[in-house]
C-alpha cells in the first residue's frame, strides 16, 4: 500500500494505482471501437504525464499559479474515453475536486455553471469558450481535453468545499439553477462497496461501459468499481450499436450497466450473437417496461436487472428476484447496507409516500449550500436522504415507484427542470406564458413538452431557435403546443391535469 | 428486407417515422439542414435510433463515430452515404 499523505482525494488515486499494480490481468482497460487495450504500466504513466501537465495549467513559466490556488473545484465536461479516467485520477492526486457536468451542455449552460460554481478552471472535450472571447484557453491537457480559465478570477471567492470532498455532482434544483451535490471519498467508496457486494460484481469482471462516466450511474458502476476493487473496464467512446456488439462479443465475464433504450437497441442490433460472456445486464435511469424485460430474457436467456439510485445518496435498490422480470414501477429490494422507509405524504394512500434512504453513501450536502432533505452522517456512519420519489414497499419488501413530488422531468435518466425551460421560453419575443412538463416516451421514459401562450406571429421555429441556442438537446421540448390561454384551477394556479388532457386529446386527433 | 428508396424524400419519411417526430412534416426538412443542432433537435438517443434503423431498414452498418457523424450530418449526406455503402452498391 502507498503511504497516506496529502489531500483526502489522494486516497482514491492511490487505491486505483494499488489495484492496477496488483491486477493479474495485463489489460485493465479496453477502448472501443478498435478493442485497443491498455496495460497497468501504460495507464499509470499516462496519469503521471497528465498530472505534470495539470501542474503547469495556468502557469506561464515552470510553476503554475494554480498550484497555489485554494479553489479545488475543476469543471469536467467530456464524453467517455481514456482521457476522462486519466483526468479524474490526475485531479484526485492533486487534491482537486471534479465537478461532473453533462457532455452535451451548450456554451451558455457551461457559462451558467461557471458563474454558479466558480471553478478554478474547466476541462472540456470540445472547444467551448464559456465566457466569450476573454476567457483564456490553456491548450490541451490530455489528448482531446482542453483546459480553459474562467475570465473573472481576481476577487472571486471560491465555493467552500469540505476537506473530504471527492466529486461534485449536478442535480436539478427547485429553482431554475442547478445545484451541486458534494460527495466525499468515504461516501463514494461506500457506494461502490454496497453496489458491488449486492450485485456480486467481482474484480475479475469487465464492466462494459456505454453509459456516460459523467453521470452518477456510470461514475459509480464503472469508474468506482475500478477504483474500489480493480474491476476492468471495456470503455465505449460512443455507444453505437455495432461498437456495443463488438464489446459484448469479447471475453467474459461481462457486466453491462444499461438503460432501457440500450437494452432495446441490443435486441435489435445483436444479429446472431447470444453474448455468452454477458453475466449481468443492468438497467437504470428510466422505468424498465416489463415487456422489454421479457423480450430481452427470451432473446438472451437472462433478465435485465433493475437498479435504482439517486445523485444525493448513490445506489438504493436492485432487483434480486429469481426470474428477474418485475412489474412496471418495481425496482427491487434495498442494496446491502441501505435502509428504505416510506415517509407518509399528505394526499397519498395505500402506503404511498416519499422514499427515505439511510445509507453510508448519502452525500455530504449541497453546494452552493442549500436547505435540502439531505442529512449526512458522521464519517462512515449512515446519513439520510429524503428523495423526491413517491412509492411504497410491497409485501416482499420491494420498492415500488409511483411518481414524484416535484415537477422534474426524467429524460432517459437526465433530469430536466421545467422552471429552467419555462424561464427561457418566456424570453422568446411574443410569448406571454409557458408551462413545461413531461410526457411519456417509449425510449426515454419521458420527454419535454411545452405549452406556449403567445401572439399569433410566434412560430414553433422561433421557439425552437431560442431553445437550440441555449439548451442541451435533451432539454429542448420535443413537443410544442400553442394555446390561447392556460387552464387554471379554482385557486388560480395552472391546472396541470387539464393541460395533460389537452395534450393527449391533441395527440389522439393526429392521424 | 432492405429498402431501395434512398431519395431525399424517402429518407425524410424514414427519419420522421423512425423517430416518431409527429410534429414534423417530412417535406419541411431541408436537404442540407444539419440534423444535429439544426431544425430537428435530435438528441443522442435519436442518433442511435437512426443508426439502428439504417442497419435494419437499409442493411448498412455504422461502426465508426466519424463515419456516423459524416453520414448523419444532413439528409443530403445520408443519401450520398447510402448510395456508396448499400449492399450491392
Amino acid at each position: 500500500m502507498r503511504p497516506m499523505t496529502g489531500p483526502a482525494t489522494r486516497a482514491l488515486h492511490d487505491r486505483l494505482l494499488d489495484n492496477l499494480a496488483s491486477s493479474p490481468e495485463r489489460a485493465v482497460l479496453r477502448i472501443h471501437p478498435g478493442n485497443r487495450s491498455l496495460d497497468p504500466d501504460t495507464f499509470e504513466r499516462t496519469i503521471l504525464g497528465a498530472e505534470r501537465r495539470l501542474a503547469r495549467v495556468g502557469g506561464h513559466g515552470e510553476r503554475s499559479a494554480l498550484l497555489e490556488d485554494p479553489n479545488r473545484l475543476v469543471l469536467l465536461s467530456a464524453r467517455n474515453g481514456e482521457a476522462y479516467l486519466v483526468a479524474i485520477a490526475a485531479l484526485w492526486k492533486r487534491g482537486r475536486v471534479p465537478l461532473l457536468a453533462d457532455a452535451d451542455l451548450t456554451r451558455d449552460e457551461i457559462g451558467e455553471l461557471v458563474s454558479t460554481f466558480r471553478p478554478s478552471f474547466c476541462l472540456l472535450d470540445r472547444r467551448v469558450d464559456p465566457e466569450g472571447a476573454d476567457s483564456e484557453s490553456l491548450g490541451e491537457m490530455l489528448p482531446g481535453l482542453h483546459a480553459c480559465l474562467p475570465k473573472v478570477r481576481a476577487g472571486v471567492k471560491p465555493l467552500s468545499l469540505p476537506d473530504e470532498a471527492a466529486i461534485v455532482r449536478l442535480t436539478s434544483g427547485t429553482a431554475a439553477r442547478p445545484r451541486g451535490v458534494v460527495v466525499s471519498v468515504e461516501q463514494l467508496l461506500a457506494d461502490a462497496r454496497q453496489i458491488t457486494r449486492t450485485m456480486k460484481i467481482e474484480p475479475g469482471d469487465t464492466m462494459v461501459t456505454a453509459i456516460p462516466l459523467g453521470h452518477a450511474y456510470g461514475f459509480v458502476h464503472a469508474l468506482m468499481s475500478l477504483v474500489h476493487q480493480g474491476t476492468r473496464l471495456a470503455l465505449l467512446e460512443q455507444p453505437l450499436p455495432a461498437i456495443l456488439v463488438e464489446a459484448l462479443a469479447g471475453p467474459g465475464p461481462l457486466v453491462l450497466p444499461g438503460t432501457p433504450y440500450l437494452c432495446e437497441m441490443l435486441i435489435q442490433a445483436a444479429g446472431r450473437h447470444r453474448f455468452k460472456g454477458l453475466r449481468l445486464c443492468l438497467s437504470a435511469g428510466a422505468p424498465l417496461p416489463e415487456v422489454l424485460s421479457r423480450a430481452f430474457k427470451e432473446r438472451f436467456g437472462q433478465p435485465i436487472r433493475t437498479f435504482y439510485g439517486a445523485s444525493e445518496c448513490g445506489g438504493i435498490a436492485f432487483d434480486r428476484s429469481p426470474d428477474g422480470v418485475l412489474q412496471d414501477g418495481c425496482v427491487g429490494t434495498p442494496l446491502d447496507g441501505v435502509e428504505v422507509t416510506i415517509q407518509p405524504q399528505a394526499g397519498q394512500e395505500n402506503g404511498v409516500g416519499r422514499i427515505l434512504v439511510r445509507s453510508a453513501a448519502v452525500a455530504s450536502g449541497y453546494t452552493p449550500a442549500a436547505a435540502g432533505d439531505l442529512h449526512p452522517g458522521a464519517a462512515g456512519r449512515p446519513g439520510t436522504f429524503l428523495t423526491s420519489d413517491l412509492g411504497r414497499l410491497d409485501d416482499k419488501g420491494r420498492v415500488v415507484l409511483t411518481g414524484r413530488v416535484d415537477r422534474i422531468i426524467n429524460v432517459g435518466g437526465r433530469k430536466v427542470n421545467p422552471a429552467e425551460v419555462e424561464a427561457l421560453l418566456k424570453k422568446v419575443p411574443g410569448v406571454s406564458d409557458a408551462v413545461v412538463f413531461g410526457v411519456p416516451d417509449r425510449h426515454r421514459g419521458q420527454t419535454v413538452c411545452a405549452c406556449v401562450v403567445g401572439a399569433k406571429a410566434v412560430t414553433r421555429e422561433a421557439v425552437l431557435e431560442t431553445c437550440r441556442a441555449n439548451l442541451a438537446p435533451y432539454k429542448i421540448p420535443r413537443r410544442i403546443e400553442f394555446t390561447a390561454r392556460l387552464p387554471v384551477t379554482a385557486r388560480g394556479k395552472t391546472d396541470r391535469s387539464a393541460l395533460a388532457r389537452l395534450i393527449s386529446s391533441r395527440s389522439e386527433a393526429r392521424p | 428486407m432492405a429498402s431501395n428508396d434512398i431519395s431525399p424524400a424517402a429518407l425524410k419519411r424514414f427519419i420522421v417515422r423512425r423517430l416518431r417526430l409527429d410534429q414534423v412534416e417530412p417535406e419541411s426538412i431541408a436537404d442540407e439542414a444539419p440534423l444535429v443542432g439544426g431544425g430537428l433537435n435530435l438528441d443522442s438517443i435519436d442518433l442511435l435510433e437512426l443508426v439502428v434503423g439504417l442497419e435494419k431498414e437499409y442493411g448498412v452498418k455504422i461502426a465508426d463515430v466519424t463515419e456516423g457523424r459524416t453520414a448523419l450530418a444532413s439528409v443530403q449526406s445520408l443519401a450520398e452515404f447510402l448510395a456508396a455503402r448499400r449492399p450491392g452498391a
